[in-house]
Parts: structure tokens; sequence; C-alpha cells
């Protein structure tokens, strides 16, 4: 056990962290920005320039244009641009579907599309979630049925936020409907421009916009296909792994920094809530569990860097990381009283410019999306920890 | 950032397995429990294996190990119960090692070197932790009484934070008959604990306030640790009862709500685990600040407690038994918990500061 890093990676960090703060400043985004064709632009140009400097890809093999260095370093760089606030464009897409085309997809694939996924010109959004098929994804019903040297799509998705603002969605169909559930399914890489698809739009109690998407007639070329046909389950179980890390360092940061911020709001708006005893107990507390938030990170890190599948650690950091997105931003609005019920734009001030509010309408959704926390604890129980299979 | 033992770690742990293994059971425990002794024998074994004196520097005949390697050995020694002062004896040793004076240094390694001497840290005189309080000293000789000693009457010499000839910090004291006395306590681990009273005992100025400070930061990271090990044991124990104890045709742990329990308490020892060692890693560099050993001890707490009575509660009525070992664990770790800074204790520390800045990332 160690706790510290070796010279060249404190370097990196230096390194990162210097462009991240310049970055930021040059930028100006604050958390609340909501001008998201700015926020799309600037993401971009700063993922091009990430991707000039070969740090996006400090942990890739070499033979695919990596450096092949360290897990930790793509950690590190995680952290510096997240705490800093530098948009690059780092939804699901590179960190999720960049390495599951790396493990899964054909030599086409990987020389055509990864290099476009790291630079930013290609960007997904998910398919899976069907009206019918919520938790129990296994149930989809979109068809891809092959016809020569195409497949033929049929069906329609839901919850595929971001599909409004990406080139591509990373689509699960049903290519077998006569295997048992889980072997009929494949995964298809789509561009959203391809005739037959429409999508409509669903506003949502956090604010944001998801969408609806119908899949009419869509013809796609079979190289479309990733990996294997009736793989798909797979290739999702792996990828869904690499976006619950995601979730994770992303929860931790916004948590860490609302949890700042609403330090300084305390120390300038409510000063005397920091003179009272009770309310700098449940501070403490949330603080507490913000550090253990950090140490699942951690664990979960260190399970990839040493080349192991971090299913246990990243469902835990799932879990912890959306329940205490709820209870914190719950307590918080609890202690400031009516004051922490207003909204953004109100014309009594919303407390922390609104973050705590919006967090805790976020939370409604944050503990089921993503596989749901009771899904998560199972696969802990069963996969992590061996105890035998359920209902 | 490696989270792994290191091999020297591993090896640690597997040998001291073995040997606990051969010596510790649950009939022993319940034989020293009743009789409120530590195992002596355990003791003498763990001496002429040379365990005594892991802490020591190698110039004075020790194994010269870190703090991350004593307290892997700390929590390989708690997750099988023993009754033996390890964790005591090591606190004490390593922060006379670090700051303290040479004096006390040779005379502490060598009566580890040769397995003569077992250690506790007796600090309290009221219910906080008042380092500098309870103890006079004058000519060499020391005066008062002290709280809740663990092992204090069993162990043969105590650390006391006292102040006196001018001094303030620890002094060395050979427990001889006259000079201390001990009042045993019954406490709910059921383990060796006392009252203790000093009468113009023979007293060596051990160390400084800096010395005093460091006994009561190793002892409280020490505590945590093994509270670790109770977590931890208590875990394992439940995940095996779990998946071969059948209810209504199913192992218990095909049942959801229990396979939510037991993912609960998983995270709560991965979490343990690790703020629990980064503190150690960050006291074994000076770097530790008030705030990470307080941190590191309320998440111990919680967690000890949480994940042992959350295994009875798995367990059923097998587990309340006195055949079935997860009573010494769901005992200790309440004792553990409220000892060396509670978890109110703990967070009061961290409220504290809770306005203060902290590195996030």
């Amino acid at each position: 056990m160690r706790f510290d890093w070796p010279d060249e990676m404190v370097e990196f960090r230096r390194a990162a962290r210097a462009f991240a703060e310049q970055q930021s400043a040059a930028d100006g985004i604050r958390w609340g920005d909501e001008n998201q064709d700015k926020l799309d632009a600037i993401g971009l140009r700063n993922r091009q320039e990430l991707d000039r400097r070969g740090w996006l890809r400090m942990s890739w093999p070499e033979e695919l244009g990596g450096r092949g260095q360290s897990p930790w370093y793509q950690f590190l760089l995680a952290l510096e641009l997240g705490y800093h606030d530098v948009e690059y464009g780092r939804g699901g897409t590179a960190s999720m579907i960049g390495p599951a085309l790396m493990r899964f997809g054909t030599e086409q694939q990987k020389a055509e599309l990864v290099p476009k996924i790291w630079n930013g010109e290609i960007t997904c959004a998910l398919g899976y979630s069907e009206p019918d098929a919520g938790s129990d994804l296994a149930s989809l019903r979109t068809r891809a049925v092959r016809d020569g040297d195409q497949f033929v799509i049929n069906g329609s998705k839901i919850w595929s936020s971001n599909a409004h603002r990406t080139t591509h969605v990373w689509l699960a169909c049903r290519t077998d409907p006569e295997a048992r559930k889980h072997r009929g399914i494949s995964i298809f890489i789509v561009p959203l421009d391809t005739p037959g698809i429409t999508i409509r739009p669903i506003w949502v109690m956090s604010g944001h916009q998801t969408n609806e998407v119908f899949y009419d007639d869509v013809r796609v070329p079979a190289t479309s296909l990733v990996g294997e046909e009736n793989r798909g389950w797979y290739i999702m179980a792996n990828a869904l792994d690499h976006e619950r890390v995601t979730i994770g360092v992303n929860n931790y940061i916004d948590l860490a920094r609302t949890f700042e911020d609403s330090i300084a709001y305390l120390r300038e708006q409510r000063p005397d809530l920091l003179e009272d005893a009770a309310a700098r107990l449940r501070l403490a507390e949330i603080k507490v569990d913000i550090h253990a938030l950090r140490a699942l990170l951690y664990a979960c890190s260190d399970r990839i860097a040493r080349g192991e599948a971090p299913t246990k650690e990243a469902s835990m950091g799932k879990v912890w990381a959306t329940e205490l997105r709820y209870r914190m931003s719950s307590t918080l609005m609890d202690l400031l009283g009516r004051a922490g019920g207003q909204e953004k734009g109100s014309a009594e001030p919303a407390a922390v410019g609104g973050r705590i509010e919006q967090m805790y309408r976020h939370s409604a959704q944050a503990r089921f999306t993503g596989g749901a926390n009771e899904l998560q604890k199972t696969i802990i129980a069963e996969r992590g920890l061996g105890l035998p299979r359920g209902a | 950032m490696e989270l792994g033992l290191t091999e020297t770690q591993l090896m640690l742990k597997e040998s001291l397995a073995k040997l606990l293994a051969a010596n510790v059971g649950h009939d022993r425990l319940r034989q020293l429990q009743s009789a409120g002794v530590a195992d002596d024998l355990l003791w003498s074994r763990l001496a002429d294996g040379g365990w005594l004196a892991l802490p020591v520097p190698e110039s004075r005949g020790g194994g010269d190990a870190t703090l991350m390697d004593i307290a892997v050995a700390v929590e390989e020694i708690a997750r099988s119960a023993a009754v033996v002062p390890v964790a005591e004896t090591y606190a004490c040793a390593a922060a006379v090692g670090r700051y303290g004076t040479e004096e006390a240094q040779a005379a502490i390694g060598a009566g580890l070197a040769n397995g003569s001497m077992s250690l506790t840290a007796a600090v309290l005189r009221g219910d906080g932790n008042d380092a500098d309080g309870g103890g006079c000293v004058t000519h060499g000789r020391l005066t008062g009484r002290k709280r809740f000693v663990d092992y204090g009457q069993t162990c043969t010499h105590h650390l006391v934070t006292a102040s006196g000839d001018g001094r303030q910090g620890v002094y060395l004291v050979r427990v001889a008959p006259g000079e201390v006395e001990s009042e045993a306590l019954a406490n709910i681990g059921q383990t060796p604990q006392a009252n203790v009273r000093y009468e113009r005992a023979a007293a060596v100025h051990a160390g400084g306030p800096e010395c005093a400070a460091e006994l009561v930061r190793l002892s409280t990271l020490l505590c945590s640790v093994q509270l670790l090990a109770y977590a931890d044991f208590a875990l394992n124990l439940t995940v095996g009862y779990v998946s071969n104890r059948f209810q209504f045709g199913r192992p218990l742990g095909a049942f959801q709500a229990v396979q939510h329990h037991c993912a609960d308490m998983a995270t709560a020892v991965e979490q343990a685990r690790f703020l629990i060692y980064e503190a150690l890693w960050k006291l074994q560099h000076g770097t530790a600040q008030p705030d990470d050993i307080a941190l590191a001890k309320a998440v111990a707490s919680r967690t000890g407690v949480f994940v042992t009575m959350q295994a009875h509660q798995l367990h059923g009525g097998m587990g309340v038994t006195d055949e079935y070992p997860l009573h010494f664990y769901s005992r200790r770790a309440k004792e553990r918990s409220v000892a060396w800074g509670s978890e109110h204790e703990s967070l009061a520390v961290l409220a504290e500061s809770v306005d203060a800045a902290v590195e996030w990332i």
C-alpha cells in the first residue's frame, strides 16, 4: 500500500492542473451556464487540444495511438479538468464507447471511429432503454434484421439523453428473437442523420432534455455492427462498468465543488449558521460522506490500474455518489430554510446560485439512471461478494 | 497510489495468520474472557517469533517495520480476536521510537526484543483525551490516577501522560506492587481494562508533548485498524453464513433484502479501509492533520458498529449465542468505537474545521 504518486505522475498532474487553471480562466465557464452551443463549441476545441497533447490517450495501448501508461493518468486528468470546470465533452462517449470499441470493435471501426471519438468529431448517445425495457434491459424489442450487407432497424428507444446533440447513437437491438433474451442482442453504432430516425424531446424534472428516438426502417451497413452478432449483452455489461466509473468521478467533483460553494455562500450570506454547532455537525457529516466517496473512487481506479474489472467498486461508487447527491442537497436546503427552496431566477435569490436546489431535483433521477441502485447492490452482492443468485 | 499489500505486508499477514490459527481458538477466547486476563501463552509465542519488536529499529534488534506494516499486523491479529495488547504495545513503541527520549527508546527496544515487556498507554483522566492531565512527577516518581487503561492490569509497563520535574509529556512506568495499583473494569468488549493509581511509581521521562500527541494519534489509528478488522471479519462471516443457510427453500443470500444489506456492509468496509490506511500513510510521512485522524476514526467507528450489528441481523438467533464467534467482534467493535475518540468526538473535531479549505483532488 502506498498513497503517493511517482515523480512522472506528479509532473503530469502539475502540467494538467496548469492547463486546467489557464483554460478555465480563459473559457469563463461556471456552473449553471446554459448556453449549450457555446459549451459544445468550447468543449470540442478543448477536446482537440487535449487530444493533440496526447493526454486523453495516455493510458491507451501504443498500437492504438496511445502511450501505454498507467490508467491513473486518465483518472488524474479527469479530476483536474473536472475540478477546474474545463468543458471537454466528457459525457459518456469517450470514456465508455471508446474502450468498448477498442475491445470489441472490428479493425475498420478501430481505425475509422476511435480517433474521431477521441478528438470529439464523433459523439454518442445511448440507445438502450425502451418503454417496456427499463431496468430489465434484456427485454428490449427494437429489431435489427439482416438484409444482404445491411441491417434494417425498427423500434423505439427512450431516455436517449443528448441524442439531439450527438452525431451517433450506440444502439442495442434484438437480432435473434428466438434466442434466450440475453443471447439475442447486438450493438450497432449508427449516425443519427440516417433516414428513418426521428427524435422527440422529453423534458424532465432536473431541467434537462432527454429524448425518445424512433427507428422506422432505418438501413445501416453491416459494418455498423460492433463485435459479434448476438453478443451485445456482454459488450453492454462491459461498457456499463466504464459508465459507472465516469458517473463516479463526475459525481465526486460535483459534490465536492457544491460543498465548497455552499461553505462560501454560508460564510457570506449566513455566518450565523457557521456559528451554530448543530449546523456545523451536519456539515461535518456530509464532508465525511464525500471523503467516503473519494475512497470508493480510488478503490475503483486501483482495480482498473491493476488490470482487473472494477465491477464491485464501480457499483459501490455509483450507489454512494447518487445517494449522497440526494442526502447532501437535501440537508443543505434544509439548513437554509425557505431560502433553500428558491429556484434560480426567483425574486428571492436562490441559495448557492441555485446549485443545491438543482442538485436536489436531479438526484431524483440520479439514483436509478445508469442502472438503478437496487440493481447495483445486487451486482455488488452476487458478482462482488459471490452470494447465490437471486430470483 | 497502490492499494494492494506489498510483498513484505503479504508475508507478515500470512505468517501471522498461521501462528494465530494455531494458537487462538474460540474456546480459548471464552476462557480468557471469563477469567478477565490476557493471552500470556500467545504473547510468548509472539515474543518468540520476534513479533513484539516489529516497530523497534534494526539497530536495537527490532523488525524496523514501517507504520503501514505495523498496521497490517495489528489488523491480522485483531481479525483473530486474540486477547493481547499488541496495538497498545505498538502504539507506545512507535510513539517513543519517533519522538521519545534515548533512554526510553533503549529500554523499550531491549524489553520488546527479549520479550519481557508489554506496554500500554495511560492517558485519560476524565472523559476526553486530556493528554497532559492526571499525573504528576516529582524527583522521578509519578503520582496520580488514570482511567480506562487498556490491558492496564496485565501489561508490565505503562506509558503515562503526566507533567512534573519541569517537563510535560510521557513517562515510562514499570508496574511494581505498591507503586501501581489497578482496578479491573468490566466493559462491553470483554477485554482487559483498568483504572490505575500510581503512588510514587518510578518513572522514566520518555518524551515531551509531541511524543504524547503522537501516542494519541497512533493509538487512535491502530484502534481504527482494529475496528476495520472486526467489520471485515463480520462481513466475511456473514457472507459465508447466508450462502449456506437455507430458508423458504433458498439460501438466505439469494434474497435481495439480504443481498442489499451485504452490499452496504461491503461498501462501508471498503471506505473505511482506504481512509484509515490513507491516514496512517500520512502519519508515517509526518503530514497527518487532526482532521485526517478524526475522519479515519469517525468512519472506522461507524463502520465497525454498523457492519457487526448488520451481521447479527443477518445471522438471526445463531449470531447472538455464546457458541458462535460473532459476539466477540460486535462487542469489541462497540468498545473500540467509543475508545480513542468516539464517532461523536471525531465528528466534533471535523465540525470545528468544517469551513476550512480542503484539497479535494
